[in-house]
């Protein structure tokens, strides 16, 4: 699996490498600001780009920017984002931008190797993948409407699990339940909240963030 | 801010009855019951001749009062009401030489030549009404000794007469030469010292007071000069009646040119110097104190600069530093100071305004107002560099801590990783460590604020309401400077956290516009209890949109809802 990555802190630059050689990658690229990114990534077109989303030349939000100009490009392009703190923005805007394989993690979930590896393989799978945080901060929104307040508890962990991009098989293992039961409730927060039934996993996911963040 | 363009209404404001108006208008009142006496007294008397001549002077004393009167009331601050008035009086006591009466009589015959030496005083001292440098003051003296000592003794000499004492013709006549050649030597030396004032004086004035002093040097030398004429021409002794009296309607001109140039020309905006403490005391507007003086002195140039500690020296009404104010040929300077301390200086155009004295006037009248608007100029220039230095430190240690505390965690994490098996607890708290900075970080300076400006931020607000808050954004499309959006992002999160603490709306917008290239307008606008304070939030919200040059306005009336609106100036 070939990778590129963009991270403009050296040192951080250099575990990153470290820790997706240790996962089987293999770095064929590495930039330090976005149009070297842009550059590079549409040079190399990796199985993964992996970046940060604070980098050079302007330093606010140029390797998020980068990555959605590659996808404009290339939209089954798959990638993940990582950064210090998470935006809904972000999220939906990433999600909007291809057809599958999108990842948006806080940067410290690379310490858990075992779950990170994981949630990249689900990237490689063309599935997504959004941080508990985005998805927590989501479901924290004020809203009009009162759909989810008429979820059960269970249904809102399920709902938040689905917007992680988790799969059913996933979920139930997270809650231990059975995967039919998964089913079940997957099919009454879709009737809830009235979202089209989709079995891509990205799209559900997409489906799903879309709904929270309108 | 177009704090310039307030219309300053102080000049129109009508004058309020002054004691100083009143007490005016009574010795008018009292001169012109004393000319009605004398008119009495001479068209009673039919012995004397023809009271042409007494009436007259009667008349151009009218004349002289009230022009005095005049321009008493008009300007204060100018001596030059009084000797006007004074003149009148002068010009009523030589009328007194024409009546019946014996000891009023004599009074006006030694006074009868009192006008003409009291109106060269006059012409002299304009239009300050002070005699400023001892030149003009040794030939108006000289003027007061040839009219009324030398007079008196002349008649005193005289062969008859109500002042005769002794007769000695060849005295007399001494007496009589020594006074035509001081009087000839005065009235050369005021001509001289005119002539110099009106070369020397700016284009400005000179335009404005040129008729004047061409005026006065006609009367000064046209007055004596015509007597002496006349009598070298007359074989009578003495002056005839008739020419007496066009040398007092000559010298009755004096007065109304000058009370004519007090009230229409360069002076006429000026206010009365109670006008301007009536308008201090009101305490009414800040920043207009500038326009005030500048009416008060007559001298639209008039600028205002203030003495600020810290050895910063200098500033102006704009908090900006300027020189230290020198005086030169065109510009006067006035410092201000208050219990001993200068506190700030008055620079006024030298020759617009009569003279320093009508400024140091003013300065008195005004130095508590300047010491006031001092203090709020240096307040709000160190208030303004307190709080953009205290941001700028903010943001910038929120950028070092995310690139690097945050990061170095972040690896100290992943190394953590890569050992796995025992560091997985080390990993795991750490990752709890990052979650507590981040919040830190993000309390200080949102992300969201540094990458994608301000709407972005203001939305991560809206985001943990706990109730929808509809958000307007117009216009924003470009990043503003880091302190209009630092500031910009504290006043709606303020804002927004006193409605949800205090107020317990049910509805909640934020409104972010800006008009093409100008300010950046912030609304914040809750229906909830109103009545908000002006608690230390808000205050912090006025602080910081003030140092950067804007304003706040708060609208929240008891059960009316809040609003607050802000104005920041995004520079250029």
């Amino acid at each position: 699996m070939r990778v590129v990555i963009g991270e403009d802190h050296l040192l951080m630059r250099e575990g990153l490498v470290l820790l997706l050689e240790r996962g089987g990658f293999e770095v064929v690229a590495v930039a330090g600001d976005g149009e070297d990114l842009v550059r590079k990534t549409l040079a190399h077109a990796p199985d993964l780009l992996v970046a940060d989303i604070r980098m050079g030349p302007t330093f606010t939000d140029d390797g998020l920017q980068a990555a959605l100009a590659v996808r404009r490009q290339r939209p089954e392009q798959p990638l993940l984002m990582l950064s210090q703190h998470v935006q809904r923005r972000y999220a939906v805007e990433l999600l909007e931008s291809g057809e599958r394989a999108t990842g948006y993690l806080l940067k410290q979930r690379v310490a858990d190797l075992e779950r990170f590896f994981a949630d990249l393989r689900r990237i490689l799978g063309g599935g997504s993948v959004l941080d508990a945080e985005v998805v927590a901060a989501l479901l924290r929104r004020p809203r009009r409407d009162d759909a989810l307040s008429r979820l059960t508890p269970r249904q809102r962990e399920v709902l938040e699990l689905m917007a992680q991009g988790r799969s059913n098989a996933a979920i139930a293992e997270q809650l231990t339940i059975t995967e039919k039961a998964v089913i079940r409730h997957v099919s009454h927060v879709y009737a809830e909240l009235g979202l089209a039934v989709s079995d891509a996993d990205h799209r559900r996911v997409l489906a799903v963030v879309a709904y929270l963040a309108s | 801010m177009d704090g310039g363009s307030t219309p300053v209404r102080v000049g129109r404001r009508p004058a309020r009855r002054s004691p100083l108006a009143a007490a005016t208008l009574l010795a008018l009142g009292a001169g012109i019951l004393l000319a009605l006496t004398l008119v009495a007294l001479i068209a009673d008397d039919g012995e004397l001749g023809s009271p042409g001549l007494p009436l007259t002077l009667v008349a151009v004393g009218v004349v002289h009062m009230a022009a005095g009167a005049l321009a008493g009331l008009r300007r204060p601050g100018s001596r030059l009401g009084p000797l006007l008035f004074a003149t009148g009086l002068a010009w009523q006591a030589s009328a007194a030489g024409f009546v019946a009466i014996e000891p009023l009589r004599t009074v006006g015959a030694a006074l009868a030549l009192l006008p003409s030496s009291i109106s060269a005083h006059a012409v002299l001292a304009f239009p300050s009404g002070r005699l400023g440098t001892r030149e003009s003051r040794a030939i108006a003296l000289a003027a007061y000794v040839v009219c009324v000592p030398l007079n008196v003794l002349a008649l005193a000499l005289a062969p008859d007469g109500p002042l005769s004492i002794s007769d000695r013709p060849e005295l007399a006549s001494a007496v009589v030469w020594g006074q035509r050649a001081l009087g000839i030597v005065a009235v050369l030396a005021a001509c001289r010292l005119l002539e110099r004032r009106f070369r020397t004086a700016p284009r400005r004035q000179r335009r404005l007071l040129g008729p004047l002093w061409l005026y006065g040097i006609v009367a000064l030398v046209g007055v004596p000069l015509g007597g002496f004429v006349a009598r070298l021409l007359s074989d009578r002794p003495g002056a005839s009646p008739e020419l007496l009296a066009a040398q007092a309607i000559v010298l009755a001109g004096v007065p109304v040119v000058f009370t004519l140039a007090v009230t229409r020309g360069a002076f006429a905006r000026t206010a009365e110097l109670e006008e301007l403490s009536a308008w201090l005391a009101d305490g009414s507007g800040r920043g207009e104190l500038r326009s005030a003086l500048a009416r008060t002195l007559g001298d639209p140039s008039v600028e205002l600069l203030f003495r600020v500690p810290e050895g910063a020296g200098w500033v102006r009404a704009d908090g900006i530093a300027a020189g230290a104010p020198m005086a030169d040929a065109t510009r006067g300077v006035e410092a201000v100071t208050l219990d001993g301390d200068v506190v700030g200086a008055i620079v006024y155009d030298a020759g617009l305004v009569a003279g320093p004295g009508e400024v140091r006037r003013a300065a008195r009248v005004a130095a508590l107002a300047l010491e006031r608007e001092r203090l709020w100029v240096a307040l709000r220039a160190s208030r303004a560099r307190l709080v953009s230095v205290a941001d700028a430190e903010r943001r910038r240690l929120a950028r070092d801590l995310h690139d690097g505390l945050q990061a170095r965690l972040v690896l100290l994490g992943l190394r953590a990783g890569l050992i796995g098996g025992s560091a997985a607890a080390l990993r795991d708290e750490l990752g709890e460590i990052i979650d507590e900075l981040r919040a830190l970080v993000s309390g200080m300076q949102p992300a969201a604020l540094t990458e994608r400006g301000l709407p972005a931020a203001v939305e991560g607000l809206a985001d943990q309401a706990p109730i929808p808050v509809a958000l307007e954004v117009d216009n924003l499309g470009q990043r503003l400077s880091p302190e209009v959006e630092s500031t910009g992002y504290m006043v709606v999160a303020e804002a927004l956290a006193n409605a949800f603490k205090h107020a317990d709306p049910t509805d909640v917008g934020i409104a972010l516009r800006r008009a093409h290239d100008g300010p950046l307008r912030i609304e914040v606008r809750d229906d909830g209890c109103g009545g908000a304070t002006t608690g230390h939030g808000t205050r912090s919200i006025v602080d910081r949109v003030e140092a950067l040059g804007g304003r706040v306005e708060i609208v929240s009336d008891p059960g009316a809802g809040t609003l607050i609106r802000a104005e920041i100036p995004c520079g250029s």
